[in-house]
């Protein structure tokens, strides 16, 4: 069912085997799978059935460091992240990517701790989670797709760098899934709930109550056999450090609540002309697909492929994550023009003449990137206070110079072998596709290559909020166990991808669903 | 993660000097005039490229830029590696394994293939 706290008499307790804080594709599925396990579900939203700026404002974020949005255009932290039934998921872009292996492995050249837990763990779970999301069978390479719904030929597809395919299905979990909560007799969820405490035991080992709010100023409680904090990589970590102040905050013992934040850095950081035509170079651009077997919304899949650096080049050079998609594909619009070089008419006669001809298209290499894990990069605590009361959090986001050299590498490497492909050429723009004049999309951009700056180039945001309350092996690496359990508490869990180790080079969400999937199963046994 | 049966495999020699740049512009896996050892080094001339491959405005650009960013590089060693026969179609090939090998040069950001860089940097001054 589904209840508003505004609308229960004050001093209300609340109470429920699990109680679950957030309603984001972490808490809904965490709530969806223990449907029918014998455990009451109390799931505790701030916002309301739909967006309310009133509550969209208690999201603000104090904002140093690297800044979110395009080059000089910041983006609000608080407008890539929604507080309503559904949280975020009410505005992503829908595209599902596992995670894979190589994901989980340290990369110590980097400071990238390994994940504690082995690829299975959250493998096995990928499955339940694409029927989550609505999405195919548990497949995300090329030649199943290309299989299935002739989807086009690849431009490279080696060891170095693969064509993966993504499946995007933007499912919004408060439109999805509302009315299955609102049936579900073992769940409660209570709109407006605002939490604002997690109040520690005496012990100090166990949780007493959760302290709620609403805006209408009424106050109740929620006391549970087990909590899990499923707000978001920014909000949990907040939660956690403005909760119990007189111990620096819940989990916080080691100082590592909040740092170690990691977005996806994006950018359009190469442009390429290729000697395939457009068509052939269709399977890069997004398709809907009939869903083998009925899968998918309605029967349907969309399917897009990228271009990811391969798990050989990532473990032999020790380079974080890098793929690209390819922005404005085609032949037909006005290229970039260059300030001084070479231009992509130019490269056009590299491929008559050695290659298999052309030009047949081009496009824009749209990269999304990972960082590694940095202390320094993190969220914090204001003096400010917002309308119930709570320190408003701070983000320093810290994009490292190493994170950029990988970046530029990787870029070099996916020129090369599309140059060993006699596909095209690539030139990596780093700071130096500059916005100019009228056009298409890439013809408002020119290159200046006395602008490239390999360690200083901007990066923008993917909505990505990522291990600001890490898994670990151990309590003084990170801030929950790999049963995502906060260290320190027999009963207090995190969810969500600021439990991630590290932050792979994927979109998160489908990762979010499957860990969630993951400590269903855990608490049912647990609690059963 | 499945595996993806048409993907392409590169040996591990490929493999080795695909990763052995640590980053453009350096260049690696020949001898310092880029010959076999005992064998003689084909250097090539201006009558060599402008038979094979036509002098473009574009391969021009790219070579004069080449030869302004990498002026200590002797283009006429393209050929130091070439096994005889058609040129064009020895060249090409030469193109296709500089990348495989990484033997790749930046020209103001452009990933190309030495030998490709040099043979535009003749052409460009023929």
């Amino acid at each position: 069912m589904i209840v508003d706290a505004r609308e229960l008499a004050d001093g209300t307790e609340l109470r429920a085997d699990v109680c679950i804080v957030g309603s984001g594709p972490a808490g809904v599925t965490l709530a969806l799978e223990l449907q029918g396990s014998g455990l009451d579900v109390l799931v505790l939203e701030a916002g309301g059935l739909e967006f309310e700026q009133e509550s969209q404002d208690l999201y603000e974020v104090d904002m140093t460091g690297e800044l979110f949005g395009a080059e000089g255009s910041p983006v609000p932290v608080s407008a890539t992240r929604l507080r309503y039934l559904g949280g975020t998921s009410g505005h992503w872009a829908g595209y599902c990517r596992p995670l894979r292996p190589v994901d989980l492995e340290p990369r110590p050249e980097h400071g990238r701790p390994g994940w504690p837990i082995e690829f299975d763990e959250i493998d096995r779970h990928y499955p339940r989670a694409l029927e989550i999301l609505e999405l195919g069978p548990n497949r995300f390479d090329h030649a199943f797709w290309d299989d299935h719904a002739d989807i086009g030929p690849t431009v490279v597809n080696d060891d170095a760098v693969e064509t993966v395919v993504y499946q995007v299905s933007p499912t919004q979990f408060g439109t999805r899934y509302r009315d299955e909560l609102d049936a579900a007799g073992d769940i409660r969820v209570v709109l407006h709930a605002n939490v604002t405490g997690i109040v520690p035991a005496e012990s100090g080992r166990t949780v007493e109550r959760l302290d709620v709010a609403t805006r209408t100023g009424r106050r109740h409680t929620a006391v549970a056999r087990r909590y899990v904090v499923a707000t978001g990589g920014i909000e949990t970590a907040r939660l956690l450090l403005v909760s119990a102040p007189e111990r620096g905050g819940v989990g916080n013992d080691h100082d590592l609540v909040g740092r170690g934040f990691c977005e996806h850095g994006q950018n359009t950081l190469g442009i390429a002309t290729f000697s395939p035509t457009v068509d052939d170079l269709r399977a890069y651009r997004r398709a809907d697909v009939p869903g083998p077997d009925g899968s998918g919304r309605d029967g349907t899949i969309s399917v897009q492929g990228a271009l990811l650096l391969g798990d050989e080049a990532l473990r032999r050079e020790g380079l974080l994550g890098i793929e690209a998609q390819f922005l404005a594909l085609s032949l037909d619009e006005a290229p970039p023009g260059a300030v001084s070089g070479p231009t992509l008419a130019d490269a056009g006669d590299l491929l008559r003449s050695f290659d298999r001809g052309g030009p047949g298209a081009m496009a824009g290499f749209s990269v999304t990137a990972e960082q590694a894990p940095n202390p320094s990069s993190r969220i914090t605590l204001t003096d400010e206070v917002d309308a119930l009361g709570l320190p408003r959090a701070a983000l320093n986001w810290v994009v490292s110079d190493d994170d950029r050299r990988s970046i530029v590498r990787g870029l070099e490497i996916m020129g090369a072998r599309l140059g060993a492909a006699g596909a095209g050429r690539l030139q990596v723009t780093a700071g130096s596709l500059q916005p100019s004049g009228e056009g298409g999309l890439l013809g408002r951009f020119e290159v200046d290559p006395s602008k490239a700056d390999p360690t200083g180039f901007h990066l923008a945001h993917a909505n990505h909020h990522c291990c600001t309350v890490p898994m670990s092996a151990d309590p003084s690496s990170g801030v929950c166990d790999p049963d995502l359990k906060v260290w320190g508490f027999e009963d207090l869990h995190v969810a969500g991808s600021g439990a991630f180790t590290s932050a792979g080079v994927t979109s998160p969400t489908i990762s979010i669903v499957a860990l969630s999937v993951r400590l269903a199963a855990h608490l049912r046994e647990a609690l059963a | 993660m499945n595996e993806d049966a048409t993907r392409t495999t590169i040996d591990r020699r490929t493999m080795l000097g695909l990763l052995a740049g640590s980053g453009l512009g350096l260049l690696v896996g020949c001898s310092s005039d880029g010959s076999e050892a005992g064998a003689p080094a084909r250097r090539l001339a201006c009558d060599d490229v402008t038979g094979a491959f036509e002098a473009t405005p574009g391969l021009v650009a790219i070579g004069t830029r080449y030869r302004e960013l990498h002026p200590d590089d002797d283009p006429a060693d393209a050929g130091a590696d070439l096994p005889a026969g058609d040129l064009a179609d020895a060249l090409r090939a030469q193109v296709r394994a500089d990348f495989d090998a990484g033997r790749t040069v930046d020209v103001d950001g452009w990933v190309l293939a030495r030998t490709e860089a040099r043979v535009a940097a003749l052409l460009a001054t023929c």
